[in-house]
């Protein structure tokens, strides 16, 4: 609650605050028209802004005597963006011109303070009805199409203008644009609506420009664009007491379509085409600015340049500055700006150098020239700036030392971006390896198969090959192990239950020494196997009486010797087994 | 024995003698295609071209040409599938890639985004032969480290050995994936003008959207003279067989080098 009181106290401190800002500090009046071409049956939106005020003012407002005034209201608006406070009051007049014609309104005056503010002037073109809307004016929604102009020289601005006229009520609008037949259609991305009157109805218009852009010359047909909807009826009830029997309605699915429109575009003419022509088409001017005009050697001025025009502004090329002696460039990345606007595309080019002189002298700089094909005219013009004087004056002496040559051309250059001019494919591959099958497509799935199971292959015969001897390794070298092995085990056997595990130890010593598979011999086994293998009778027969000792003392679970003295007796026969077996 | 001799250096003889008379065909109808070219005939240069492909031995720059010549032909639709072939050839030739991006900028209908698994844009940049050599070397190097290993444990033989593995793994994940993709591509271009898709495989069907040269969709079945077709997730219906071809069809399938 408390944080709420702070947030209305805090609102409320601005408000206070308010008339002490400079709300005034921009004063300014401006007229704008949604459109600058209409027909006699049409009404132009005028409004008239007029900023840093929010007090009711009334302009007047010339030249609008070729036309009927209504008043359309008054909104206000208010902003602060990063305490900065601004004010306008946009005022709304509809136009409903009397007469054909080019005229122009403006400027409007204003009064404020004592202090009169003029406006700038807006013109625009009244022309008759075309024939096409009043034939249709007996339909309650109908649709044209035309365009800006019907002969156009290629690159030049053409405008395919859709007006979709209805009088009542649509939903689910969907425009269906003529194919592609060697032109493009882009719509514009705002649209207009307005009120029209056609033959004493009042409809409302939705006005819709396209730019078609085309690169081939000719004549081209342009087919009817059709126009979607679902147009809003009112539900007839069969109870004609039903309260709700003109409440509900009903969406019927309709379509309405313009006439084809015939479009030439011609060729530019090759006659007096001057050499550094980029395509440009339509009206440009270029303007050129150094600043300063006087420097000291070292130091650097600054070179505008700035191309701005209406037409195919896309094309505005990058002026080049030839290289000067004794000047060097730092060129800057151009800047564009693209405006769309009901006649056409406007846009500026501004480049700008960096200039800096190493010399101390007079210098010419321009001038710069541009050129481009007029449609209006039908020619191509070509346009200059002025020559300009750059003054160099000696350089502050500085005592120093000589800079190595290296820094200079070590200094950041600007880079430019590399732009495509035109586009295309390139060319087909007419080499003699373009018929050269690889070796992947000259093999047989099968001659894969071997590729790709040749290494396991391998692997496996070198394992199998291997595979028995590595065995006889590990045997060997488990019997080399074998007494190793006896010892440990009888000096961690457990004196409790030390026999039994004394045996097995034992057994286990003839299976690793003589490479048995495993088991449990019995003590005749034991003699035959040690003859077999070179060890002396005696020898062979003490084995055995001791196995057999064991034997007893482990199924009686009696002995009459001493363990450790049995443990001895074990370890020393089976040292002199493992010098004795051979092999 | 000596008949028997006597027939294979014959044998041999006519072998060669037929191969290189064929490889001579080739090469004459390849010249006169590009000298078709040259002088702005791409009919001829496409049906000496096509010629060659029909021979049996396809490669990546044949289509490319094809593609070109399509191009200069003003077919989108068709440029975009012999580019779209080559791609299976010659994936980073930085001519078709070069060439395939200017004209997919002049197709009509905008591309929308599809979801596919995520290995598939990477596999895309490899043709199915690099990918054979990438796993044959990776076996080898599996197999021989493990043959290594059997007489010589070491600590290098072993993270070589960890390593390979690795690459082992990704080298047969990325073929069998390659060649997945290959064997269930269903892709298929649209080379006429436009086409209308319908709701159903009839003319009398509802119109559901069209599709303009050049775009690629993903065929299903077919019934009569239509085939299911989807353009993105949620645009599918039934299109005329004859605007559409297949990019891989089940011939060309066979013929692929996988």
């Amino acid at each position: 609650m408390k944080r709420i009181y702070l947030h209305i106290s805090f609102i409320l401190v601005i408000f206070l605050l308010l008339p002490v800002t400079n709300i005034n500090a921009n004063t300014g009046l401006t007229i704008q028209l949604d459109r600058t071409e209409i027909s006699m049956s049409d009404s132009i939106q005028m409004t008239i802004k007029v900023s840093g005020t929010q007090s009711a003012v009334r302009p007047r407002v010339g030249g609008l005597q070729n036309f009927r005034v209504q008043s359309g209201g008054t909104s206000s608006n208010f902003s602060m963006v990063n305490g900065q406070v601004s004010s306008s009051i946009d005022q709304t007049y509809y136009l409903y011109p009397k007469r054909t014609g080019k005229f122009t309104i403006g400027p409007a005056e204003v009064n404020i303070n004592g202090k009169t503010y003029r406006s700038n002037h807006v013109s625009v073109v009244v022309k008759n009805q075309p024939s096409d809307i009043s034939q249709q004016s007996h339909k309650p929604v109908f649709i044209t199409a035309s365009l800006s102009n019907s002969k156009a020289y290629i690159g030049q601005t053409v405008f395919y203008k859709v007006k979709f006229y209805y009088s009542i009520s649509v939903r689910d609008l969907g425009i269906v644009l003529p194919e592609s037949n060697g032109f493009r259609l882009k719509q514009l991305e705002k649209h207009l609506e307005y009120t029209s009157n056609v033959k004493g109805k009042q409809y409302k218009v939705i006005e819709i420009n396209h730019v078609l852009s085309t690169e081939k010359t000719g004549t081209f047909n342009i087919d009817p664009t059709m126009m979607k909807m679902n147009i809003l009826e009112r539900q007839k009830s069969s109870n004609r007491f039903s309260m709700f029997g003109n409440f509900f309605t009903n969406a019927r699915p309709h379509s309405v379509q313009t006439q084809a429109v015939k479009l030439t575009i011609l060729p530019l003419p090759d006659a007096n085409r001057p050499s550094d022509f980029t395509g440009l088409v339509g009206n440009f001017s270029i303007q050129a600015q150094l600043d300063p005009k006087k420097i000291p050697s070292g130091e650097s001025a600054t070179l505008s340049l700035q191309i701005s025009g209406q037409g195919n502004v896309q094309l505005m090329p990058d002026i080049n500055i030839p290289e000067m002696k004794h000047i060097k460039l730092y060129s800057d990345q151009p800047v564009i700006s693209i405006n769309e606007t009901p006649s056409g595309f406007t846009g500026q080019k501004s480049m700008k150098w960096a200039l800096v002189p190493q010399k101390e002298g007079e210098y010419n700089i321009g001038p710069f020239s541009l050129s481009f094909f007029d449609p209006k005219t039908e020619k191509y013009k070509t346009i200059s700036t002025s020559k300009m004087n750059l003054t160099v004056t000696p350089g502050k002496k500085v005592a120093v030392t000589t800079i190595p040559s290296q820094i200079n051309s070590s200094l950041p250059q600007v880079k430019k971006e590399v732009k495509f001019f035109q586009r295309d494919i390139l060319p087909v591959h007419d080499h003699a390896d373009a018929l050269t099958l690889s070796i992947f497509q000259q093999m047989a799935s099968w001659h894969k198969l071997i590729i790709f199971l040749f290494p396991p292959f391998i692997y496996l015969v070198v394992l199998l090959l291997f595979f028995r001897k590595t065995r006889l390794k590990l045997e060997k070298l488990a019997a080399k192990k074998a007494f190793s092995k006896l010892t440990k085990q009888l000096n961690t056997t457990d004196t409790e239950k030390n026999i039994p595990e004394m045996l097995k130890a034992f057994n286990q010593f003839f299976n690793d020494r003589l490479q048995l598979e495993g088991g449990t011999l019995t003590p005749d086994e034991v003699q035959n196997i040690l003859t077999l293998k070179g060890i002396s009778n005696e020898l062979a027969l003490e084995t055995k009486s001791l196995l057999i000792n064991l034997e007893a003392a482990v199924y009686t679970g009696q002995s009459d010797q001493d363990v450790n003295k049995l443990k001895n007796s074990i370890s020393e026969l089976g040292k002199k087994l493992d010098k004795g077996i051979k092999g | 024995m000596k008949k028997i001799l006597i027939f294979i250096v014959g044998f041999i003889f006519i072998f060669s003698h037929i191969v290189n008379a064929k490889n001579g065909e080739r090469l004459n109808a390849f010249v006169q295609a590009n000298k078709a070219y040259a002088k702005g005939d791409y009919q001829t240069a496409i049906d000496q071209y096509q010629k060659i492909i029909d021979s049996g031995k396809p490669t990546g720059s044949l289509y490319y040409n094809m593609g070109n010549c399509y191009f200069r032909q003003d077919k989108i639709g068709w440029a975009i599938l012999y580019y779209e072939r080559a791609m299976q050839y010659i994936p980073n030739d930085p001519d078709l890639q070069f060439n395939l991006r200017h004209v997919r900028n002049q197709i009509e209908d905008q591309v929308e985004k599809k979801t596919s698994f995520p290995l598939k844009s990477t596999l895309d940049k490899f043709s199915i032969s690099s990918l054979f050599w990438f796993i044959t070397i990776c076996n080898i190097g599996f197999w021989g480290i493990l043959i290594i290993r059997r007489f010589h444990r070491s600590e290098w033989s072993y993270y070589t050995f960890v390593g390979l593995s690795i690459l082992w793994t990704i080298s047969l994940v990325s073929y069998s994936s390659k060649w997945y993709i290959i064997k269930t591509d269903n892709r298929g271009v649209i080379v006429a003008s436009k086409t209308i898709v319908r709701a159903g495989p009839d003319e009398r069907e509802t119109k559901l959207f069209e599709l303009h040269s050049g775009t690629i969709v993903g065929c299903e079945r077919q019934e009569g003279d239509w085939r299911l077709v989807q353009f993105s997730q949620g645009k599918r219906g039934w299109a005329k067989i004859s605007d559409i071809v297949l990019i891989i069809t089940k011939d060309k399938q066979r013929k692929l080098p996988i």
